[in-house]
Parts: structure tokens; sequence; C-alpha cells
């Protein structure tokens, strides 16, 4: 995927609260038609960059500074107005839970129709028509009827299909996806994670998939950014990051997770387990993982790394892998 | 795998809500064993019945038919009164420990609670038991004087343990014990509860929608669908070999964590709609499905070496 065009380039990206910065200057970017995964756990600041691609981010929160290079402007400098026809058009955004970006009290038909009718020169009744074509290509079952039911209407499945065909209606390049499937159960899971990668190679468009889950990136994408408290750990293709993950803190996570050595059972395997918590992070100068890391150096101590080349695509923000190279 | 006689024996129970003004039985017609040191698996989707029966074994709800055997004395049908003693027996880990720790009250007074109920009058025993069950929890002992909000998610998870142990139960119920916790505290807590298993020979049933978790954890498995159990094995014959094209499907749509494992696309099957009365719930969703399952719902049989089945064709 990475011979293609780059399409997203973040460029030291911080957001905060208050005095407090959590988005510590990232950068990464994403290709035309791939799926990138940003990964991490609660707290890393992933759904945070999220809603900051998109300029969302709720009350008391900012960016700081950085660029967020989309198709040669700057997401980041946008005016609003300009950024509002480019929302839900060129990007749109899918979220965890459809029923709180969903309006309870209109039809589902028309919240996707008022989509269309925003960014596309077309009459209500060609609207309409795109809409009911959108619900069948994303497996709703008789459009018709489902177009003029509301979302309570809907079942979790159901709801995610309709968001997916609300973020695909206009034929975006870039879809953000945060959480697309943690609130349903993992049979309707795969359902809509196939259904959304189908539209990917349809419609040409990539998807910035932000998740927690290992097994979902390893199936559904190209490529990998690990987060951890507000920083880039690690960026790579799937292949070389699963076979061999750099960062200390990406070997943490796959050892510790349960799915990753397949038939394990704790009678004859014991978990690998990353000792404290995040929280240990706070008071860092260094490498914010120094205090969980099993391998630290005194330059660990000193600035946080910066992201360095170990192979191809791939690139680790850590001394100690980095010296290995 | 069938050690000592069962710790707890489930028999036909049957769990019923009204919804509308009609019966709803969220868990119809369900029997189970759990053996001394066993860990029984709990898996199933949102709405198959697995938490309402979690609860309805911890007589936090009242069944509606059936039987609950705890070392063959039938705790179904007890008032509240009468359970009271027997609690110290069984306790329940939940999926959020905070929703489930009085926030005004210090560790050390949340863990002191139920000795106190459970008439342990001397307070310098309770204070050696609040302290040795802190310690064997991995907390530390100044944990005592804090509040719940003053720890993080695992921490309160282990704090959730230790007021479940403080009583020196023989089984524990765990209702998604790990699902709220991220993948590096959710090992911390794994591992916690193989060694309180080990040293202190407890009993699990181990409520769970995550499969993997299960897989590694659980001894034996069942497999819930619609407030039924459609499938029950021991851990390596379920994954080495699922029966019920439900399991099949529930194993096929676990995202396994390496690439070059890719799982075919799932066949877009149909959302579980409305079953006629008296069929096989999985009905609607069943690629192995022919007129007979709509008649006639399939009872549960045995396969071999304790393995059962509620299928037609399985």
């Amino acid at each position: 995927m990475s011979e293609n065009e780059t399409l997203l380039q973040v460029r030291d990206l911080a957001v905060g609260f208050g005095k407090t910065e959590v988005v510590h200057g990232i950068s990464f970017d994403v290709a035309a038609g791939e799926t990138m995964a940003l990964v991490g756990e609660s707290g890393c600041g992933k759904s945070l960059t999220a809603l900051a691609l998109m300029r969302l981010l709720p009350r008391g929160a900012s960016i700081r500074g950085g660029r967020v290079l989309f198709g040669g402007r700057d997401l980041a400098a946008l005016p609003e107005r300009a950024l509002r026809d480019l929302r839900g058009n060129e990007v749109s955004l899918i979220l965890q839970e459809p029923m709180t970006s969903l309006n309870p009290v209109l039809p589902i038909g028309r919240q996707i129709a008022e989509v269309l009718l925003r960014h596309k020169p077309m009459s209500r009744k060609q609207a309409w028509q795109r809409v009911l074509e959108l619900l069948a290509l994303v497996g709703i079952p008789e459009p018709q009827r489902r177009a003029r039911e509301f979302p309570h209407n809907f079942s979790g499945g159901m709801r995610q299909r309709a968001m997916i065909a609300m973020a695909v209606a206009c034929e975006p390049r870039l879809v953000i996806a945060d959480e697309p499937t943690t609130a349903l159960d993992v049979t309707i899971q795969a359902q809509v994670l196939d259904l959304l990668d189908d539209l990917r190679k349809t419609l040409s468009m990539a998807v910035l998939l932000i998740t927690h889950d290992l097994g979902v990136v390893a199936q559904w994408a190209d490529r990998v950014t690990v987060m951890y408290a507000g920083r880039v750990a690690e960026e790579a293709p799937v292949g070389p990051f699963f076979q061999a993950p750099r960062h200390p803190y990406a070997r943490g996570l796959l050892g510790a997770s349960v799915g990753e050595s397949g038939d394990a059972h704790y009678t004859t395997r014991r978990l690998a387990e990353i000792p404290g918590s995040v929280a240990s992070a706070a008071a860092e100068p260094g490498c914010p993982f120094a205090p969980r890391c099993p391998e630290t150096i005194p330059a660990c101590r000193v600035r946080p790394p910066s992201l360095e080349a170990v192979a191809a695509a791939h690139r680790v923000a850590c001394p100690v892998e980095v010296a290995k190279r | 795998m069938k050690p000592a006689p069962a710790l707890i024996s489930v028999q036909d129970l049957r769990t019923t809500y009204m919804v509308g003004g009609r019966p709803f039985h969220a868990v119809d017609g369900v029997s189970f064993d759990v053996a001394r040191g066993e860990t029984v698996g709990l898996v199933g989707e949102s709405g198959c019945g697995k938490s309402t029966l979690g609860k309805t074994v911890m007589r936090l709800l009242r069944p509606s038919a059936g039987s609950i055997r705890l070392d063959g004395v039938d705790i179904a049908r007890m008032e509240q009164s009468e359970l009271v003693p027997l609690r110290r027996r069984f306790q329940m880990v939940f999926q959020d420990p905070f929703a489930s720790l009085n926030p005004r009250k210090t560790i050390g007074a949340l863990l002191d609670t139920p000795l106190k109920v459970h008439g342990v009058r001397s307070a310098a025993e309770r204070r050696r038991r609040v302290a040795e069950i802190v310690e064997r929890v991995g907390l530390p002992a100044s944990a005592l004087q804090r509040y719940p909000h003053e720890f993080s998610g695992g921490q309160r998870q282990r704090i959730g343990i230790a007021r479940a142990l403080v009583l020196r139960p023989e089984l524990i119920i765990c209702d998604e014990p790990v699902s709220a916790l991220d993948l590096s505290i959710q090992a911390q807590i794994l591992n916690l509860l193989v060694d309180l298993k080990r040293d202190l020979g407890l009993s699990y049933l181990f409520i769970s929608h995550d499969l993997s978790v299960v897989r590694y954890f659980a001894d034996r498995v069942i497999v819930m669908y619609r407030g039924r159990v459609v499938e029950s094995a021991d851990h390596a014959t379920l994954w080495r070999n699922p029966r019920h094209p439900y399991t099949r499907l529930l194993l096929s749509a676990v995202p396994v964590a390496d690439p070059g494992r890719r799982r075919e696309p799932a066949a877009p099957a149909p959302e579980a709609g409305e079953t006629s009365a008296g069929g096989c719930a999985f009905r609607p969703r069943c690629p192995m499905a022919q007129a007979r399952c709509a008649a006639e719902a399939p009872p549960r049989r045995a396969l071999d070496g304790g393995h059962t089945v509620a299928c037609h064709f399985a």
C-alpha cells in the first residue's frame, strides 16, 4: 500500500485540555486506499487525535500545534466554513455508539439524505433514491421500509450499518472510524468490518481505523500505528508488526494478549504482564513507557525518544531498539 | 473431566421477566454443574441470558423454575433471610467494580462490612483477615485508608476481587471481570484469578462475551444462545471440534491477532429474526436449517466425553 500517494499527512499534532497537553506532537500518514489502524489503550489519545483531525474536539480541548494536511490543505488551519464543506463529503467520521451520533427524532433515511443534500447538487427525489441504494449497499434489508424508521427501531449492528451508509454517502476519500465495532457482538463486528473493507475497495477510500483490539488490526488493517501516552511508539505494516513488534510496549501488549498465542491455556502458559499502569508516565521527562519498561538505558530517562526507521516503512520510538538496527 | 462431585448443580433453570405484560424467559431450561476446583466459562452474545443466569445462580434474581443445588441443598426457592448464611460460600465479581463499590467508604470499611455481616465478632480478627486479603490481591496496605475513586480500573477490580474473597468463598461467579480493562491490565487480573484459584482451591463460573479470554481461562465451556445452552464441552474439544452451527459462527468471527491467518469474509448472515414457537431459536441464522428445525426445538444430546450439543443435525 505504501506505493500509493499519501492522502493524509499529520505532522507534530498536539492536542490538550486547558493547561494539560494530551497528544504530544504526533506524526503519521494515511495513504490513499489503505486501512491504517491507530491502536492504543484507553487514555493514549487515539480518539482525541481522530476528533482533532476533523476539528470536532470536545469543549475545552484544542489543537495546540501541528498540521493536518489533506489534499493540499491544512485542516488544522482551515476556516470553519470550508471545513464544513469537507466533513461528511471528503472526510467522514464513524463513532463507536451510533445511537449518540444519530438524531433520535428523524427517520434514518432523512438523516442520510441531509448529508447528500448538503454536499451534492441533487433534488430531494434523487437524494431519496440514493439513500435507498446506500441502505441496500450496506446490507440493510427492505430499504424502502427501513429508511422511514427511526434509530431506536434498529439493532446495534443495523444502526452501525446506517452510520456507515451516511459516512460513505458522498464517497469520501477518507473515513475515520473510531472503535466502530467495540459496542457490537463479535459476529456482528466481523460483518460490519467486512462491509467497511468492501466499501473501501469499491469506493477507493482510505480508512483510519481507531481501535484497542489487536485482533481487529491483524484482520482488517494494512498498517498500524501504536500510540502510548499521547505519543507514537511504533508504526509498521501489519505483517512485520505481528511477526516482530519492536517497541517494548508493543511486544508487551502482544505478550499480554490471550488471543495472540492461539491455543494458550492457563494450565500451560502464564500471560506476560506489563507491570504498573499508564499513570506511571505522568511525571516522566523521558520515554513515557520507561517506568514500565523491562529494558531501559539512561538515555530513555532524558527526553522522549523520536521515531526512527528500523526497516522499510517500520519506525520505532525506542533508543534501545534503534541501536540494535 | 469430572473430578469431585459438583459444588453447584443447576437443573432446568428458568428465569422469567415480564416484558409488555408477557412472560419472557431470559434463561430457558439451563442445566450445568461446576465441580470443585473447576472453571466453567459461559459464553454468548449480548442478550443470550448469560448475565441473567449468573445473577440467578447468585440468587440476586428468583428463578421461575428449576433448581440450584449448592452441595446438594437447593437454594432456588429460598428466601433472602435463609440465603444470608449461605452467601459466604458463593460470591460475585462484577464487570465494573466502581459501580459496585460504595464511594463514601474506605477500602478498609468496604472489606470489613461483609465480615461483620457474617458474624466475625472480633475486630482484631477482622483486621487481620482484611489485611491478609488486601495483600493477597496485590494491593498495598495503604489502600485500606483510601476511597474507590483514588484507584485505577485494574486496582478497582483487585478491590472487587478482595471483597468477593474476604469471606473465603468456594465459588466465585465472575461476570465479565476483565471486559472493561485495558489489555495490559487484563493480563494482570487474569493471572491473579489463576493464582487465587490454585492457592485457595476456588471454583469459577466465568461469564464473558470474549471467546479468547474464555478459551485461555476455562476448563469447560458452555455456549448460550437465546436463553438456552446450545453446546458444552471441555475447552480443548470445543475449539478443536465445535459442533453446533452457532458455536462455529461465533468461533470463526473472533479476530485472530495474526495477519497471516486472515479469516474469510463472513457470509452475510441474516439478523436474528423472530422464531416460530417451538422451533430452534438459531434457525433464522442457521446455514444447516431444515424443516424439522422450525417444528421441533432440538434437545441437548450427549456426544463423546461430556460434550453436549442441542442441534438436530450437528
